[in-house]
């Protein structure tokens, strides 16, 4: 009698137990890549301080530099960052697997790569395995010609991938709006027929803070650069939740 | 000794090469013999090629008896014991003299519902199994309260920690949570946006102020507040191009003008995959949540923890309609964010399966 009491009281935590080993949902780690096949245009500022940004509102951030310059490494390397990073470059896909499969262990909610500037595996393999795909775009006719490539680099990834990622925001970057070029660059991005971010200003605090070693939220706190960083970071949080 | 040798490696290579046919070996060893001194051990050798096959044919059986164990082990950790039991029992019919598979089969239909048996083995479980809901339980009560004081970092941290993470309570509570901390991200920011804008309008520091405001509408367009503000920017950035703050401070904020017909930075309502103001989005939030809290709170964990005999699908229908009023009812209705918090329909689906 003692034993079938057991048992009734014990039906429904089995029911839970066996009904949560069923569900295999792990907490999903965000991948978010900078892209771009063109250098100049802000890739590894935008990475860096991005990341941080996340960071900041208590996410947990891991940066990869995959890009040969190694310049968020160099960045990195000053310890005065709030997240994480490592130089990572990627030579197949296989690799990016791997690396977002070692990343989702360690548990991060935020993985934020740092492409390098040119047509690779790293790229191809980014493309692949992004949740979203930043592109950042200076106000230049050069930078609209490798955006152009970009975007069908991502568009090639979208077909291949079954989910319909990844995800696209171009940004525009290094923006300054006393120019003609700057004011017209955000019509000229809405023409690749996809999202475009908040502008990244061109802003000497961004490169004084990587001068510093440090981001931009805590080399100028509440600066202008500083709102462009937090208002990209919205944007993307939006992008990811549709 | 070393032509036995050259013997033995041609005998062995022809049996791997020739196992469906290890006949052939044999004969092809007996035509040597007559050429050659016939060893000592010459019926050890043609007898090999046979010995070969069977290790092979064995190892091959024992290659397959070990997948076959494996996924019934996979099956019992699931409870699915009668599964494992009948995977078991085929295994027995391909080796009925294997003692493992006839221990483990032995051990499983022990824990079949129907077994006397199998009930001490789940009563020896129940002490950890009892342990584990208590500790899931607590976990989203301690989330519930800090998701209710607005603590909504804290509140994802245990969530994520949760013992069982992939729970749709835990999902969907995870889910609110999250979409809560967003909201109020952008609300404090647009918040803190406008009020730096403004700052910067009294600085004189008009194109500063007229980018922020650009990034603040290109988050929340159409804000009326916003727009006047940039018209305000930007009229005077054309009245002062050199900007920079170095006209004299404290000459006031923007005044009240006319809306514009457009301003030139203002992005298209399709440019960003989700827009809309930062209150509507809060509210949104917050009465998914409200709701979500009100009817777990009232049900979900209560039954499921007291362990009154209380049984989850049970605690699930404890709750009473709940009274919405009006208001309430037209924002949950008109809100969008409703239907993106909580599990995915295949979830869901699982779920009631499950039960």
């Amino acid at each position: 009698m003692a034993s079938q009491s057991v048992v009734q009281i014990n039906a429904p935590v089995t029911r839970f137990l066996s009904s949560a080993a069923r569900y295999t949902l792990r907490e999903p780690t965000i991948v978010i890549a900078v892209v771009n096949l063109k250098g100049g245009c802000g890739k590894s500022t935008i990475a860096v301080n991005l990341a941080c940004e996340l960071a900041s509102n208590g996410d947990t951030v891991l940066l990869l530099d995959n890009d040969s310059q190694g310049t968020a490494s160099h960045w990195l390397t000053s310890g005065r960052l709030p997240i994480r990073g490592e130089f990572m470059p990627l030579e197949n896909d296989q690799d990016g697997e791997r690396l977002v499969r070692a990343a989702a262990a360690r548990g991060e909610r935020y993985v934020v790569l740092d492409a390098p500037a040119h047509v690779g595996a790293a790229t191809q393999a980014a493309g692949k395995i992004a949740d979203l795909v930043l592109i950042p775009v200076t106000a230049s006719g050069v930078d609209l010609v490798a955006t152009r490539a970009a975007v069908e680099l991502i568009r090639q990834a979208r077909t291949i991938r079954r989910s319909g990622g990844p995800r696209c925001l171009i940004v525009p970057s290094k923006i300054d709006r006393r120019t003609d070029a700057g004011r017209q660059i955000e019509a000229q991005l809405l023409a690749f027929g996809e999202s475009v971010g908040p502008t990244i200003h061109q802003r000497t605090a961004f490169v004084e803070a990587f001068g510093a070693g440090q981001w931009i939220g805590d080399y100028a706190p509440q600066s202008s650069a500083h709102y462009d960083i937090t208002s990209l970071a919205i944007a993307v949080k939006r992008s990811l939740r549709i | 000794m070393s032509a036995l040798r050259h013997i033995r490696t041609q005998e062995l290579w022809l049996a791997d090469q020739q196992m469906a046919a290890p006949d052939g070996v044999s004969e092809w060893l007996r035509s040597l013999w007559s050429n050659v001194p016939q060893p000592p051990d010459a019926q050890k050798l043609e007898d090999a090629p046979e010995n070969l096959k069977a290790y092979r044919i064995y190892t091959a059986l024992r290659q397959g008896l070990l997948a076959v164990l494996q996924q019934a082990d996979e099956e019992a950790g699931t409870r699915r014991f009668g599964s494992a039991v009948e995977i078991l029992e085929s295994a027995l019919r391909l080796d009925g003299a294997n003692l493992v598979v006839k221990n483990r089969l032995e051990a499983f239909e022990k824990m079949l519902p129907g077994s006397s048996l199998g009930k001490e083995p789940a009563r020896q479980a129940l002490p950890a199994e009892l342990e584990a809901g208590k500790e899931y339980a607590d976990e989203l009560q301690a989330a519930r309260m800090l998701f209710h004081r607005r603590q909504f970092q804290e509140a994802e941290q245990i969530l994520i920690q949760s013992a069982a993470p992939s729970d749709p309570d835990v999902q969907v509570l995870l889910e609110t949570v999250r979409q809560a901390r967003a909201a109020t991200q952008e609300e404090q920011f647009y918040k803190n946006g406008r009020e730096k804008a403004l700052e910067l309008i009294q600085e004189q520091q008009f194109e500063q102020a007229a980018d922020l405001l650009c990034n603040l509408l290109a988050l929340f367009p159409g804000d009326p507040v916003l727009e006047k503000d940039l018209q305000y920017a930007q009229e005077h950035g054309q009245d002062h191009p050199e900007d920079a703050g170095l006209a004299p401070k404290n000459r006031g904020g923007p005044e009240p003008c006319e809306p514009q017909a457009e301003p030139a930075c203002q992005k298209s309502p399709a440019q960003l995959v989700e827009t809309k103001s930062p209150l509507a989005g809060g509210w949104a939030v917050i009465a998914a949540a409200g709701l979500f809290l009100l009817v777990a709170g009232r049900g979900g964990i209560a039954a499921r923890a007291s362990g009154h005999g209380g049984n989850f699908q049970e605690s699930k229908l404890i709750s009473d309609p709940l009274p919405v009023s009006p208001l309430f009812a037209r924002k949950l209705a008109s809100s969008s964010k409703i239907v993106s918090v909580g599990i995915t329909p295949e979830e869901k689906l699982a779920w009631r399966v499950s039960q």
